[in-house]
């Protein structure tokens, strides 16, 4: 069923876009084709209506003249026209005479044969004023002072139309046709008229329209409306009803523009109207243009969506009937598999097409599966049987293994208890340890606070500032000097090695010269070895520079090296050699003493170490100097080693880092 | 005189040493012998240099040199340690705490005077 929704689905879409896209393409064209036809339709109709409405006008115009050659009307004197001037102002009544009589009978019948003709009238110079019917509301009027008889006068000998007015007596709007009455000497005696009124123009012309669709509208050239629309309007500025109309109305030659008027699309249709100066329209719902057009549409849609639909029932019938039922056929027998594991069916689909074919692999499939099952089957057999051998071999191996396992859990826990008991003494040892290193670290800074002061007074005596010494005084002074100095020396090497040992010692990490470095320490031991009659000299080679390390523990070192060389040869020389190898500075100091025995290189860096008791009575010393070098050269990343041959020299050699790597 | 300079120095000998070398420069020397008395010493006196013992009962020389810096009539004041604690670090200590310069000891009678000297105003060199 799934199968079948999605198609449906997907049917249903694309229906829905060809329907949408084919709505939108029809109503674009067909939209073009009506709105051009509704125009051409229009247009002719306006100039029909023009075309009758001069036609209307020029009857009128030629009905006011045969009135203006009327002998009655023509009828000079004004003796027969008093009623008008002496009528009663209150009561408005008449006395009317025969001649006068006569004109009113000829102007009514006028009026009454021609149903657009509101009234027709004259008025006369003397005052008086003629009309085809009576007025509904008189009032005092001169005829004189009216628009119509001033236009007729100034014209002689053509008949006039007025523009659009209001009327005095009712609520029309009227057009006046005017012309003079001239007498045979050329004498202006009065003015003959008839007004047709707009109320009935309108009806006049809305005969012409043979569309019902839109609104008929007759305007004057300043956009009032003369006819049309609805009563209310007339005369009024077309403004009123809508701005954009008149806006449109306007522009000069253009006859079709779309507008809304009250929120609602329109389109006006118009022509100007030489004769008259008017305009003359034709306004249009667009809904009314529409209609036709989505008539078409919806027929021509509504046939291609029964075909559609038509299309999609036989399609799903056709995937019914060659796929899912098919399909449905391969689920049974592999739900039949998969509940029964029985292999011996198989899929009967005899068609040609892919379906077909696949029923025909799957058949075969089944085959392969069934001979591989009948054989695992075997297979299995042989391995339970395996398998129930295995498991006793298992059970005897597990229960050694286990006897095994207990034993040396038993070993382990002892062996826990052991490592306890070390970790335990360890920590004591170095809480010792530590405990040693503080003691000596405080022990010398306490011996050093007397030794100030032994120091600093034997110094001041000896520069005589406290007073005269013999000679003898002053060598033994110097012998104290002396040995507080040496003591002082033998408290900074417990010191040093104390803080060694108790972690406490930090190397500096700074760019310095160390060739100036070694010159200094060869320059600070000379007086030693000069008075010991000892050479001494250095090499430095060409290329060593600045090093990055701690400089006063290194001169600390050659000047102990140096100063032990000096100490430990009779006679001959003292080299200090210093070259730079492979990221390494190398220094060696170089003696031609007393060396080394081949028992002692291996001690001869450890502290508190004297190698000979009676050399160390020949040569003073603690036997730390050399352990704080190695411990030294050690912090500071490098190497010390000794070479020697007994009786004639050493070698001390020291590699230091060029840049120091933190450990 | 050359100037005020107060000592602070809890070992009599070490003391007698120091006085007796800067007297005999023409320094007029002031002494106290504990950390407390130091700094109200020096409160009063207004010395022109202060020589400073790190190891001293009590309250300690690091202490000391703080509590100095925060009076405002001495933060100019420089202040010299004269220590026999030689261990590396010591000096940055030191010199953290708000002392000016460092001396250790042993002192030599030969250049004391003229390292105390580097850290002295102008106007009392020689």
């Amino acid at each position: 069923m799934k199968l079948k929704a999605r198609l449906l689905s997907l049917y249903a879409v694309s229906t829905i876009l060809i329907m949408v896209a084919l709505g939108v393409f029809f109503y674009s064209t067909l939209w073009e084709e009506r709105i051009s036809s509704v125009r051409y339709d229009m247009l002719n109709q306006l100039q029909h209506i023009d075309f009758s409405l001069n036609d209307f006008f020029t009857e009128v115009e030629s009905d006011v003249n045969a009135l203006a050659v009327n002998e009655i009307i023509r009828s000079k004197d004004d003796g027969n026209f008093t009623s008008f001037l002496n009528a009663d102002e209150k009561t408005y009544k008449y006395n009317i005479g025969d001649t006068e009589q006569k004109i009113i009978d000829i102007m009514n019948n006028y009026r009454i044969t021609h149903h657009y003709v509101n009234s027709v009238y004259m008025g006369r110079e003397n005052g008086s004023f003629v009309r085809s019917h009576k007025r509904e509301r008189p009032t005092r009027y001169d005829p004189r002072e009216r628009p119509w008889y001033k236009l007729a006068e100034n014209n002689p000998g053509k008949t006039m139309k007025t523009g659009a007015y209001p009327s005095l007596t009712t609520s029309d709007v009227n057009i006046g046709f005017v012309r003079a009455l001239i007498d045979e000497r050329g004498m202006f005696y009065g003015v003959v008229g008839a007004d047709v009124t707009l109320v009935k123009l309108t009806g006049y012309i809305l005969k012409f329209m043979t569309n019902p669709q839109g609104k008929l509208v007759l305007l004057d050239g300043d956009g009032l409306v003369l006819a049309g629309l609805s009563k209310e309007m007339l005369f009024k500025n077309i403004n009123d009803y809508s701005p954009d109309l008149l806006k449109i109305f306007m522009q000069p030659g253009q006859q079709v523009a779309s507008v809304n008027i009250q929120n609602e699309k329109n389109y006006v249709f118009f022509i100007n109207s030489t004769e008259l100066n008017w305009k003359i329209a034709v306004l249009i719902p667009s809904e009314n243009i529409e209609k036709p057009i989505i008539a078409q549409i919806v027929k021509t849609i509504s046939g291609l969506l029964i075909g559609l639909i038509l299309l999609s029932i036989l399609t799903l019938i056709g995937l019914d009937i060659y796929i899912v039922r098919p399909l449905k056929k391969f689920m049974d027998e592999t739900d039949y598999i998969a509940s029964t594991s029985d292999l011996e069916r198989s899929i009967d689909i005899k068609s040609e097409d892919e379906i077909g074919l696949l029923a025909k692999s799957y058949n075969q499939m089944i085959t392969t599966l069934r001979i591989t099952y009948k054989s695992l089957k075997d297979t299995e057999a042989d391995l339970i049987e395996h398998r129930d051998h295995l498991e006793t071999m298992v059970e005897d191996r597990t229960s050694q293994l286990q006897a095994a396992n207990e034993k040396l859990s038993a070993e382990i826990k002892e062996r826990i208890q052991t490592l306890n008991e070390l970790a335990v003494a360890k920590e004591h040892a170095e809480s010792a340890d530590r405990l040693k290193s503080a003691f000596l670290a405080t022990m010398s800074h306490e011996l050093r606070t007397p030794l100030n002061s032994i120091i600093g007074f034997t110094g001041i005596i000896l520069q005589g500032i406290v007073g005269p010494l013999n000679d003898e005084q002053k060598k033994q002074l110097g012998m104290v000097r002396g040995s507080a100095q040496h003591l002082l020396s033998l408290i900074n090497d417990v010191l040093d090695i104390s803080k060694i040992e108790a972690g406490q010692m930090r190397i500096a990490h700074e760019n310095f010269s160390l060739g100036q470095t070694i010159e200094k320490a060869v320059e600070s031991a000379r007086p030693l070895a000069e008075k010991k009659g000892v050479d001494l000299a250095f090499s430095i080679s060409p290329g060593i520079d600045t090093i990055t390390g701690d400089r006063r523990r290194i001169e600390q070192i050659l000047l102990n090296l140096i100063g032990n060389a000096i100490k430990f040869t009779e006679k001959g020389i003292v080299k200090v050699e210093c070259e730079q190898k492979d990221g390494e500075v190398n220094i060696r100091v170089i003696d031609t003493g007393i060396g080394i025995r081949a028992e002692d290189m291996e001690t001869i860096f450890q502290a508190f170490r004297q190698i000979d008791s009676g050399l160390t009575r020949k040569y003073e010393g603690t036997g730390l100097g050399l352990s704080i070098c190695k411990r030294l050269v050690e912090l500071m990343g490098g190497k010390i080693w000794v070479t020697s041959v007994w009786g004639s020299g050493s070698t001390f050699s020291l590699s230091l880092p060029l840049e120091r790597k933190d450990a | 005189m050359k100037g005020k300079i107060l000592v602070i120095e809890d070992n009599e000998q070490n003391l007698y040493l120091v006085r007796y070398i800067l007297e005999q420069k023409n320094y007029e020397v002031f002494a106290a012998t504990d950390g407390k008395s130091g700094i109200e010493t020096a409160a009063s006196l207004k010395p022109d240099l202060i020589l400073l013992d790190i190891q001293l009962p009590g309250m300690d020389g690091y202490a000391v040199a703080r509590n100095l810096r925060k009076n405002p009539v001495l933060a100019e004041t420089p202040i010299v340690a004269v220590t026999s604690y030689a261990m590396q670090g010591d000096r940055e200590k030191v010199m953290e705490a708000g002392c000016n310069g460092y001396i250790e000891k042993p002192i030599d009678p030969d250049t004391f005077v003229e390292k105390i000297e580097q850290h002295l105003p102008v106007k009392h060199k020689r």
